[in-house]
């Protein structure tokens, strides 16, 4: 086992999962809250040995706690640092490694404690390889929401409040506002549908939809049709760097089948494809595939589940 | 407004060669640019226009940055000027070593320069960190999840889209940007961009690379393939439709 394990979220309420997974690994576990005092008292309850807690004004931006915290690793010479995926996590992770002379592992496939490292498998080119490393110094990872199941936790860990304080970078805060996001939960759906670019026009995503609602199962697209395109919104791309799911069926249209997608799909149990050019690779990769015509296919198949 | 848009070329990964043991060889790959990081050079080129500046774009790596083709492409892009730090140690360099290869490369070439921007992530590893890495080094703000950006009198505005959030903040240059995928649509070069692309200046940096590897990589191989039942039914008529439906419901026995 490594002695001593930090784990980081930007929100106390994913610290659970970070930290069970942290206990298959390491010793000790103890906890970075860069927020409120209830965050501070969440964290406590969430599993950890220890809480290091630095109150965050509402002013202070997140980023800014690089240089505390990175004193502190340094004086603690923790093994790992376990970080939950989030966009300023990330941005305070990159800071923190900078100092520390380390290179973050992202995009986690697996994770295993070998001859005292952590062996990471990690997915790169989008999905089209998978490599096994290991950090010379300090072990950041970058852990996705779910890569590790939380468990109950007992007791509170003691919180020990942080004196050192952010060192601006000179950014200062103009304003925060709250975005509209679509809530969708890919990676819970049973029966998921996807679009790809073999769909002609975004007026034709009724006929999916018309579809899915037949199926009762969540709508999902490739990474270009959300972004490229701007059909559909970024929470419904499956990828990589989109949604990885595990449905039971996943009902591909129009998706050609390049690995960036695929590999967000691996976990399905059944994939059905259709796709009016037999060549497509996606009819390599699936269980059922119809050559046809996802106009011809999708209304028929509407009326079949409708009819049942 | 002197900016820097940094960029990484990749070998394309569906040139891959995987061998019978999930080995692979990038040997016969074509090389590209990461397709992130033409939003990044996009960014600048639409910044320098905006503010009468210019833009440079940057690339540190191996052997594979002599690729002249490349070379065009990313200059035909809004560029006024490419530099590039070439070494053999610099291949498959990990996240830190390339950040510290970039910020030594910015010291010596362009220790004036206002603004850097990177793309959202490497087209190979995407491990969402260079930029921040790079900020950190050279000791500027550094900010990701860019999707706009406002040029202000010697300051600029940026807004930052976050999970559930925007942000807008405003910052001292120099700065560190990275940026999102939707904060532009890269541009195609045309023929005449391309051509004038084989004219503008390319400075190869006499650069001594000290960063240590931090990343000790034991193998790189393709994924483990799912096994798959591949049945095709060719047609989509209603009778089609309806078998594979029967496929189905047998599958999931029901």
């Amino acid at each position: 086992m490594l002695a001593n394990i930090w784990i980081l979220s930007e929100k106390a309420e994913n610290l659970p999962e970070l930290c069970a997974g942290a206990r298959q690994y390491g010793q000790k576990v103890s906890a970075v809250v860069i927020g409120s005092a209830a965050d501070a008292e969440q964290a406590s309850g969430a599993g950890p040995d220890q809480v290091y807690y630095w109150p965050r004004g509402a002013t202070d931006l997140f980023e800014d706690f690089t240089a505390p915290v990175s004193a502190l690793l340094l004086a603690e010479q923790p093994d790992a640092l376990f970080v939950r995926d989030s966009r300023r996590a990330r941005a305070l992770a990159g800071r923190i490694a900078a100092r520390m002379g380390t290179a973050i592992m992202a995009n986690l496939e697996s994770c295993a404690l070998v001859e005292g490292k952590l062996l990471v498998e990690a997915l790169m080119f989008g999905g089209a390889a998978v490599r096994a490393q290991k950090a010379t110094g300090l072990a950041m990872l970058m852990i996705g929401g779910g890569f590790f199941a939380a468990e109950a936790a007992g007791g509170k860990a003691p919180v020990a409040v942080q004196e050192s304080k952010p060192v601006s970078s000179g950014a200062t805060l103009v304003e925060r506002r709250q975005v509209e996001t679509e809530k969708v939960n890919l990676g819970a759906a049973k029966q998921v549908v996807g679009v790809g670019r073999g769909l002609a026009r975004q007026d034709d995503l009724a006929l999916i939809g018309d579809l899915a609602r037949a199926l009762g199962a969540e709508i999902g697209c490739t990474r270009p049709v959300a972004e490229g395109e701007n059909w559909m919104a970024k929470e419904r791309y499956i990828g990589v760097t989109g949604a990885m799911i595990k449905p039971d069926v996943y009902w591909a249209f129009g998706v050609s089948g390049q690995v960036q997608h695929m590999v967000g799909v691996a976990g399905a149990r059944v994939i059905v494809a259709v796709n009016k050019d037999k060549n497509a690779p996606i009819f390599k990769q699936c269980d059922y595939g119809l050559i046809g015509d996802l106009y011809k296919v999708a209304p028929a198949l509407t009326n079949i589940l409708q009819k049942s | 407004m002197k900016i820097i848009a940094c960029y990484k070329i990749v070998p394309e990964e569906q040139d891959f060669l995987v061998d019978p043991d999930r080995g692979l060889s990038y040997a016969r790959a074509e090389w590209k640019i990461g397709q992130y990081d033409l939003n990044a050079v996009e960014a600048g080129a639409q910044l320098a226009a905006a503010t009468g500046g210019q833009l440079l774009v940057l690339s540190v790596g191996a052997a594979e940055l002599e690729n002249g083709k490349l070379r065009k492409g990313i200059l035909s892009r809004g560029a006024e000027a490419l530099g590039l730090v070439i070494a053999p140690e610099l291949k498959d360099a990990d996240p830190h070593q390339t950040a510290c290869a970039l910020a030594a490369a910015i010291r010596s070439w362009q220790p004036d320069c206002d603004l850097v921007l990177c793309g959202e992530g490497s087209a190979d590893v995407y491990g969402q960190q260079v930029g921040q890495q790079l900020g950190e080094l050279l000791g500027l703000p550094a900010f990701n999840a860019v999707s706009r950006i406002t040029p202000q009198d010697g300051r600029i505005r940026i807004e930052r889209r976050l999970e559930a959030e925007a942000e807008v903040l405003d910052l001292p240059l120099p700065a560190v940007l990275t940026v999102t995928t939707d904060i532009n649509r890269p541009r195609i070069p045309g023929m005449k961009d391309i051509l004038n692309a084989g004219k503008k200046p390319v400075a190869v940096l006499p650069l001594e690379i000290k960063a240590e590897q931090t990343l000790e990589v034991i193998s790189t191989l393709a994924p483990k393939p799912t096994p798959r039942q591949c049945v095709l039914i060719e047609g989509d008529s209603a009778d089609k439709v309806a078998e594979l439906v029967g496929h189905l419901q047998k599958e999931l026995g029901r």
